[in-house]
């Protein structure tokens, strides 16, 4: 799959948008797409597959993020101060990955998975129904005033709890992504929706602004190791950035409840794919 | 809340455009040059100074390399317009959380190249 063809470009980049659409509007890279796409349809080698995909979910941030930061729905202070909890987490699943076993992990993540599933199931009957076109953080302080103030704007207001809560389940993600390659999303806005309390759009918007940070190194690494295919790099970024585009102005159509089950079903496959691959005792 | 003058959105946000605009159009020119090349292609991007010498032959690989690996820096760039952006309000405790980041990526990156 290293010759060029317009076919197979035309292909890649379709799919590509798919991809994209899909991550902007979860919060996650779409690496549970495109690795297994490019494997099986294109049969790209693994390897590629996987440097493609942590490319994609920089492309997926970006683009997403350029859309979510303007409108606000992505809180960068909020971003930055997880960001600190993931990438310290990576670095230390990165090192200890070479002592532990993967197999026990995958079955304790899908665990998780599992169990987070479950509230987000039960949270989801929660979520507001309308289609709120703005929010805003305000501290726990906040009097009536204020309140009402943002109301008559049209701004939701939010408030975020559980900071250090929020900042442990954060390390332990990101120190579990770095063990399982398994990418921060998914877990990024569970911690955010469950434990911190904040609205799910914005959860979704902040993982996205967030999970380009966590790829950035990895993919460094892959491509000064010359193990990009721009053959198929290339239509997939392409695919992706459009399709993220979409994606963003995609979020605000869909009802909070079904965004939250359309997650809990991402995570459900998400575990499976764990426990198979825990099972199978590969990596 | 005096929200409007601490908000950093606008400047972190045009370094994300910024950085998404010019890769997508460095790629976009590698892959018009493809189409015109089709037996140019190479199946592994190239080392970043070697891409940028060869850009000047229009090297089709080689635009598609620089493309991809400014796409790849994007991320890195926009924490460093976050710290500076947090700076220019004066907003020191995020100014070290930024500085922080910043540190992590550049340790992994260091720890998983050795």
């Amino acid at each position: 799959m290293t010759e060029f063809s317009i076919a197979s470009f035309a292909l890649m980049f379709f799919f590509a948008i798919f991809a994209g659409v899909f991550g902007a509007l979860l919060g996650l890279g779409g690496g549970i797409i495109i690795i297994p796409v490019l494997t099986i349809f294109f049969r790209v080698p693994i390897k590629e597959a996987i440097a493609t995909s942590l490319i994609s979910v920089i492309a997926t941030s970006t683009s997403a993020a350029v859309v979510y930061v303007d409108k606000h729905f992505s809180n960068v202070r909020l971003g930055m101060m997880l960001e600190i909890a993931t990438t310290i987490g990576a670095l230390i699943g990165g090192t200890l990955v070479v002592y532990l076993g993967s197999n026990i992990l995958g079955f304790l993540f899908s665990g998780i998975l599992l169990y987070t599933a479950y509230n987000m199931t039960l949270s989801a009957r929660a979520e507001r129904s309308s289609n709120d076109e703005a929010y805003i953080e305000v501290p726990h302080n906040a009097d009536d005033d204020e309140l009402a103030k943002h109301a008559e704007n049209g701004l939701t207001p939010y408030t975020i709890h559980n900071y250090p809560a929020g900042m442990a389940a954060s390390l332990a993600a990101g120190a579990l992504s770095g063990l399982l390659g398994v990418g921060g999303g998914i877990i990024k806005v569970p911690v955010m929706r469950l434990v911190m309390r904040v609205p799910l759009r914005i959860s979704i918007a902040t993982s996205n602004f967030m999970i380009g940070v966590t790829a950035a190194t990895g993919a460094l690494l892959y491509y000064s190791r010359g193990m990009v295919n721009p053959v198929v790099t290339a239509p997939t970024v392409l695919g992706v950035l459009l399709g993220a585009q979409v994606g963003t102005r995609l979020i605000r159509r869909i009802k909070g409840a079904a965004l939250s089950y359309i997650f809990v079903v991402v995570m459900l496959i998400t575990a499976v794919q764990m426990i198979l691959r825990s099972v199978h005792g590969g990596n | 809340m005096t929200q409007e003058p601490k908000n950093v959105d606008r400047p972190i946000g045009l370094a994300l455009l910024s950085g998404m605009v010019f890769s997508a159009s460095v790629i976009i020119i590698g892959v018009i040059l493809l189409v015109l090349h089709p037996t140019s292609s190479a199946s592994h991007v190239l080392p970043v100074a070697v891409a940028l010498h060869e850009m000047r032959a229009l090297n089709p690989t080689a635009w598609i390399s620089i493309g991809i690996f400014a796409l790849i820096l994007t991320p890195v760039f926009r924490v460093f317009v976050a710290l500076l952006s947090f700076a220019k309000v004066k907003d020191w405790r995020f100014v070290v959380v930024s500085a922080i980041v910043l540190a992590a990526m550049i340790a992994s990156w260091l720890l998983g190249k050795a």
